[in-house]
């Protein structure tokens, strides 16, 4: 297969799992076309060249959120008792809104032409660059990501311990 | 290769997260669909910089990954301690933020 066809396959599987995720009536069904689609999405950026944002998208979107989202499902789901409510409202104007949304963004995006084949960055460029001009906002960036995680085991974990 | 699928599917996966947020009626669902969103922007910022030859779009990307895992690990937290105390993770059940 060219990677041509290779690449318009990812995009079909992307846009048709995240067309899953909406659909599902399942909450854990839903989950497993968001991880589809994120994979999907971490191969177009490989076909982009981006391998390092590749591996960061699989690394932390696939192999951590989608894993926090699935125990979150599992802890929020009362096992034996009726399912977790999945259910949709709103549904006529919230796909205008959607299906308006995508008509001016595609419209806007493609109001005029990308290159395709311009010379992309690689990761010698992406590290001194994060070290160098792009130092500040990693060093914030860290801090956030420490102060959430402390802050999310702290909302998470407080309470008292069931008792039995 | 042409840039014009992966701009109409970051245009598609916007739309998407934003008939999830809208429509869905789960915490954990509407949480997902703003992870679409962010999905549509990264998408569009690896394809920018890749064709402008420029490192910021990549760099951009990293940065908004790292933001999403923080909103996702807080949003959850939040999600499952109002579930031990509400029983649901319906917000339109969830009427009171003060314990009676």
């Amino acid at each position: 297969m060219s990677s041509g066809a290779f690449f318009y396959a990812l995009c079909m599987g992307a846009a048709g799992s995240s067309l899953g995720a909406l659909l599902s009536k399942n909450v854990f069904r839903a989950a497993i076309f968001f991880l589809i689609t994120l994979l999907c999405v971490a191969g177009l950026f490989v076909g982009l060249s981006a391998e390092f944002v590749a591996a960061a998208q699989l690394l932390i979107y696939a192999g951590g959120i989608a894993v926090v989202i699935l125990f979150a499902i599992m802890l929020t789901t009362r096992l034996g008792r009726k399912p977790l409510a999945a259910g949709a409202h709103h549904v006529v104007a919230g796909y205008v809104v959607a299906l308006s949304a995508f008509l001016t963004l595609s419209a806007a995006l493609l109001e005029r032409k990308l290159s395709s084949k311009a010379a992309s960055s690689t990761m010698a460029e992406i590290g001194p660059a994060l070290l160098g001009a792009y130092a500040a906002p990693l060093e914030v960036a860290g801090i956030l990501l420490l102060l959430s995680l402390i802050g999310a085991t702290a909302i998470a974990g407080s309470g008292k311990p069931r008792q039995e | 290769m042409s840039t014009t699928p992966v701009l109409l599917l970051s245009a598609w996966l916007f739309a998407i997260g934003m008939a999830m947020i809208i429509t869905r009626r789960n915490g954990i669902l509407m949480l997902i669909g703003t992870e679409f969103l962010l999905n549509a922007a990264n998408l569009n910022f690896v394809l920018f910089g890749h064709s402008y030859g420029e490192p910021s779009g990549q760099i951009t990307t990293l940065f908004i990954i790292l933001v999403a895992v923080c909103e996702v690990s807080v949003g959850l937290a939040i999600l499952i301690k109002v579930y031990h105390h509400y029983r649901t993770i319906i917000p339109d059940q969830i009427a009171e933020l003060k314990e009676k």
